[in-house]
């Protein structure tokens, strides 16, 4: 690791701390103005039906309405989606969930835009909605895309297949096998920022600009052009900070967009589209719902020896973040390669069933699929520690992955990469005194803990890997550095600064950076799967690199040293060991740029090539993990079910953090939301229609839900990441729910493989078991 | 587009002339918590608002005759404030539970009582203190016990033209406590699964009178007669022991969703309420 960081390390004030904090940021919906067009949807009445026929004519002929579309009226391709254009921007003769758009309105007021809605006329031929992957996938069900490229496997999109070793022989010959059942829910991302899009007609360029809350500016880019029949440099796409993502405005952000992009080359006006919360929940992208039948070999030392898992996958209605080949499938794909988790395993099948349904489109969300193949996972090796007696610590050490071991998808896992889970689980054992009993008392109250473990890959390989940026250095010694990703709340422009300031020898406040805006920057990939700190990082530090690299072959002159002497510290060059020759960089540069040197560069950074068979599912296509441990101490009241949890003790490996307190953030943010995921956070779907669109019935945790966060920073160098670092976004997310269920076992004795684990079901078990 | 008139009179005449001049085409908004939300959705569209907010003759917590009187338009934040509403822990145990903060600096006992929602925390307490509300329209006014008000969902006794004036909770002495608890999905900003009140009278361990109200049980807050009557005269064990499996006829569930879940909890909660108030009457009271 490198020595005497300055800003590295360090938990600077995050960049745009100030103006958050006092309520000036300004997020895209504070770009309204007031002679803007307002668009509404009509979404599908039902949600899986046919289209007979639309009359419109009413509702055009209201006074205020500059714009009624339907199917027929779209300037391009009435379908996008971020790896297969099947998602129309209105339905075209059928709709498949209750998202669908069905007519378009553009009017001069929200109110008469809402009015107009009204007046169009829908008749529809109603047909079986499918809630359940499990009923959309047998023989006789209703083909929910009958003209896709993928109609001739049914409703069944994909399956992701992955086999190494002898499987069979490995159970025959097991001691032991763990064999269960698990369900995992449907659930929104519940980013705070409903989603919104401006879209401005560019009559200098014949072009449109779309103002969007996104996690993906390049991407919006590609997938859009087609719908409004322009070329993609033409279509400018920039996001103000973003008010949370999590996955869903990689998708959400694209429904927005079309609608505002549409109307407003109809209308050639500006036109503003924002969804109310009840349509964020109704029509946005979900986690998927996963249903898991999980079976464990091992020997009655506690070695595992196989698994044998097969995930169905509730991909909704839409492909969303997912493809026809085999695997560029992001979440289906992780959750065969996740089926043995963090366990050296030698043998494993495991198949993945991604399914069309009738719900909202399932989609990137805070880990890709992860989550749930460890929820799984995890709770396996509890049980397998309890059948064999063992502590559910020491089981885990005994399989963990080590340097030179393959995954079950043949990735060789590298000490230089930083494998810090070893480190992780004891930091956690010993700090939550894992070995002393947890005090019992006389009540109806009992008490539980639980342990969890994770692993997850950097990145987003075999999608949209790599990254770029530019970076300009200014006369003042100032440097501007222009990234294509989203700063939603993670803190890219904080950690960007820091990294480039570094590198540069820059004071921290010296470095600037702005963010998500295709008229701006090169594509830095998009602000998904943990990467930026990674990919874009070290994309930063390659124009950096560039960037001093001029500026010191340029002053070995007037210095008289070899350019390997010279420094940069605090706005100063100097020869290393004599600060009597130090001189302002500021004038350095401005007589660099005198000289006809250049002083703008293009960063760019690739991960290694990425490979992943579709035949069986062997590869490298990670080149490092992110690893943590969680432990976490709960109460159940027996008398009612509840649940509280009352400790949390999280240790993450990051390689380096950047900036601790980011990274603090991330660990808290993904513990909360991943106790929300174990115990209350639940889409509940009838029929393709969404029960509980709101927050009052929607439970996300509140603070007093939570107890104090304890996180434990761990810090194995990747040698590929900048100053060593991984990613850490979403991983936090993945171990409280396993955890939490495995301490629900230790306080009743009662194992139940269904989150969440709300009082109602964990009453309802109490009482099967007369436990009561 | 039609026009909504809005009125935002300054005591308590001018809101009754106004509420007798528009009588059913009239909405009032109190704390507006709920209502603003229907009317900003167009799920209620009225002819006139009116506003009570700026009636300060309304806003009073007072004492007397025997009665704690709270205004109709005094907030949750003016109950908690208040020395004379801490007299009933039932009520001030409920109005913690409600909402936010932000929503209690708003948020009124009488609007809560207008809404009438099963499961509203206060409603609940009030009834199980046998409170009094006081209904003001032009030329009159009625009183109406607690457990008399709701009739059915979110429907009330109230009548076109009138308003809640107050709301009265007699004054009971060193032998009596109230308490109130809920159970929800989590433990701020939710809405009751099933929420209990008590207010009981014993002496040397036996109970000598008790209300017991329960929230999100059927379409209306509910006493629980049947129970009530079992209990007095009985030790507070015996009760405790009685109570906890009960599941009351007065009990209306029909979501099959929760019906299992809420008639194994509610005889616990009534028990847990009923132990808090005796066990603040053991403790010396207030």
């Amino acid at each position: 690791m490198k020595k005497g960081l300055r800003i590295v390390g360090r938990s600077v004030a995050r960049a745009e701390a100030l103006a958050k904090a006092t309520g000036r940021a300004r997020y895209t919906s504070d770009f309204k103005r007031g002679d803007m067009l307002v668009a509404k949807a009509l979404w599908a009445k039902y949600p899986h039906a046919l289209i007979k026929s639309i009359d419109t004519s009413a509702a055009e002929q209201l006074a205020g309405v500059a714009a009624v579309m339907t199917a027929k009226d779209l300037p391009g391709r009435n379908g996008y989606g971020i790896m297969v254009p099947d998602k129309p921007v209105i339905a075209d003769g059928k709709t498949r969930y209750e998202g669908d758009p069905v007519a378009l309105v553009a009017a001069v007021t929200e109110e008469i835009a809402t009015k107009a809605l009204e007046l169009i006329k829908v008749e529809y031929e109603v047909l079986t909605a499918y809630d359940d992957p499990r009923e959309a996938m047998k023989d006789d069900a209703v083909l929910i895309h009958p003209n896709h490229p993928a109609a001739d496997k049914g409703n069944l999109l994909t399956v992701v297949k992955l086999d190494r070793g002898d499987v069979e022989k490995a159970f025959r010959e097991a001691d032991i096998v763990i064999e269960n059942y698990y369900e995992t829910p449907m659930v929104e991302h519940c980013y705070l920022e409903p989603d919104i899009c401006i879209a401005e007609p560019d009559d200098l360029t014949g072009g449109l600009h779309l103002i969007c809350a996104q996690q993906a500016v390049y991407a919006t880019k590609r997938c859009l052009a087609p719908v409004f029949n322009l070329p993609h440099h033409k279509v400018r796409v920039s996001s103000p900070i973003v008010g949370g993502g999590f996955g869903g405005k990689e998708d959400s952000s694209l429904d927005v967009a079309a609608v505002a992009g549409v109307l407003a080359l109809k209308t050639k006006k500006t036109v503003c589209f924002e969804l109310t919360r009840e349509e964020v929940f109704r029509t946005t992208g979900k986690r998927h719902a996963t249903y898991i039948k999980h079976r464990m070999a091992a020997t009655k030392e506690g070695k595992i020896t196989a698994v044998d898992v097969e995930t169905v996958l509730n991909k909704g209605a839409y492909t969303s973040m997912g493809g026809l080949r085999e695997p560029a499938h992001a979440v289906t794909m992780r959750t065969a390669a996740y089926a043995a988790g963090v366990y050296a395993v030698a043998s494993a099948k495991a198949r993945s069933y991604s399914v069309f349904t009738n719900t909202p489109y399932s989609c990137a969300f805070r880990g890709f699929g992860v989550p749930q193949a460890i929820f799984a996972v995890e709770c396996q090796i509890d049980e397998l520690a309890r059948r064999l007696n063992m502590d559910p610590i020491e089981l885990r050490r005994k399989n963990i992955l080590r340097d030179g071991d393959h995954t079950i998808y043949g990735q060789v896992m590298k000490e230089s990469r930083g494998l810090g889970l070893e480190e992780c689980m004891d930091k956690v054992r010993d700090s939550i005194g894992w070995d002393k009993p947890l005090a019992q008392s006389a009540g109806p109250v009992k008490r539980g803990r639980g342990f969890a473990v994770f692993m997850y890959g950097t990145g987003i390989p075999l999608l949209f890997e790599g990254a770029s940026c530019f970076a300009v250095l200014n006369n003042d010694a100032t440097l501007n550095v222009n990234i294509a990703s989203t700063e939603m709340g993670q803190g890219v422009m904080t950690v960007m600064a820091q990294m480039a300031a570094e590198a540069l020898g820059l004071n921290y406040e010296d470095v600037l950076v702005s963010f998500s805006d295709t008229g701006r920057a090169p594509d830095s990939g998009p602000t998904v799967g943990s990467r930026s700190t990674v990919m874009v990082g070290n994309a930063v530090l390659d124009a950096c690199r560039q960037l001093k690299d001029r500026l010191l072959a340029f002053a070995a002159k007037p210095f008289k040293a070899d350019p390997r002497d010279l420094a940069i510290e605090g706005g100063k060059i100097f020869v290393v060991g004599k600060p009597e020759t130090a001189e302002s960089l500021a004038a350095l540069i401005a007589k660099a740029y005198a000289s006809q040197v250049p002083l703008a560069a293009t960063g760019v950074w690739y991960p290694p090539q990425p490979s992943f068979r579709a035949e069986d599912g062997q590869g490298e296509p990670m080149h490092a993990y992110a690893f943590g441990a969680h432990a976490i101490e709960i109460s159940v009241d027996t008398e009612t079910g509840v649940i509280t949890v009352d400790r949390s003790v999280f240790a993450c490996d990051v390689g380096k953090a950047i900036n601790p307190a980011a990274v603090e953030g991330q660990m808290e943010g993904g513990a909360a939301q991943g106790i929300g995921w174990g115990v209350m956070e639940e889409q509940v779907m009838e029929n393709g229609v969404m029960q509980n669109a709101a927050f009052h019935n929607y439970m996300i945790p509140t603070i007093k839900d939570l107890p104090d966060l304890e996180s434990i920073i761990v810090e194995h160098p990747n040698e590929l990441g900048p100053f060593g670092s991984k990613g850490i976004g979403e991983p936090p997310i993945i171990p409280a729910a396993p955890a939490i269920r495995n301490a629900v076992w230790d306080a009743l004795g009662i194992k139940m493989n269904a989150i969440p684990l709300t009082a109602r079901t964990v009453l309802a078990e109490i009482q099967k078991n007369g436990k009561a | 587009m039609k026009e909504t008139l809005y009125f935002g009179p300054k005591t308590l005449a001018e809101a009754l002339a106004l509420l007798d001049k528009y009588r059913d085409k009239a909405v009032i908004v109190n704390g507006g918590t709920d209502i603003v939300e229907k009317l900003a959705h167009r799920a209620v569209d009225p002819e006139a608002i009116v506003y009570i907010q700026g009636i300060p003759e309304l806003k009073t917590i007072k004492e007397e005759a025997g009665f704690v009187s709270i205004g109709g338009t005094a907030t949750y934040k003016d109950v908690l404030a208040s020395p004379l509403c801490g007299k009933f822990a039932g009520l001030i145990q409920s109005v913690r539970e409600i909402g936010s903060a932000p929503i209690r600096v708003v948020g009124t006992p009488a609007g809560n009582i207008g809404t009438a929602v099963p499961a509203a925390d206060c409603n609940v307490a009030l009834m199980a203190l046998g409170a009094r509300i006081v209904l003001a329209k032009l030329g009159g006014e009625r009183v109406v016990e607690t457990k008399d008000m709701f009739v059915a969902y979110c429907k009330t006794q109230l009548e076109p033209g009138e308003l809640i004036k107050e709301i009265r909770i007699p004054v009971t002495d060193a032998g009596t406590a109230s308490a109130f608890a809920k159970l929800a999905k989590r433990k701020a900003q939710d809405i009751a699964q099933v929420s209990a009140s008590v207010r009981l009278t014993a002496e040397g361990g036996v109970c000598k009178d008790i209300a017991i109200a329960l929230g999100a049980v059927g379409p209306t807050a509910v006493r629980v007669p049947s129970l009530e009557k079992a209990l007095v005269g009985k030790s507070i064990d015996a009760c405790l022991a009685e109570v906890k499996k009960a599941v009351p006829p007065e009990l209306r569930l029909r979501n099959p969703r929760n019906k299992q879940y809420k008639e194994a909890v509610v005889g616990v909660l009534i028990g847990r309420v009923l132990k808090a108030a005796y066990e603040e009457l053991a403790g010396g009271g207030k």
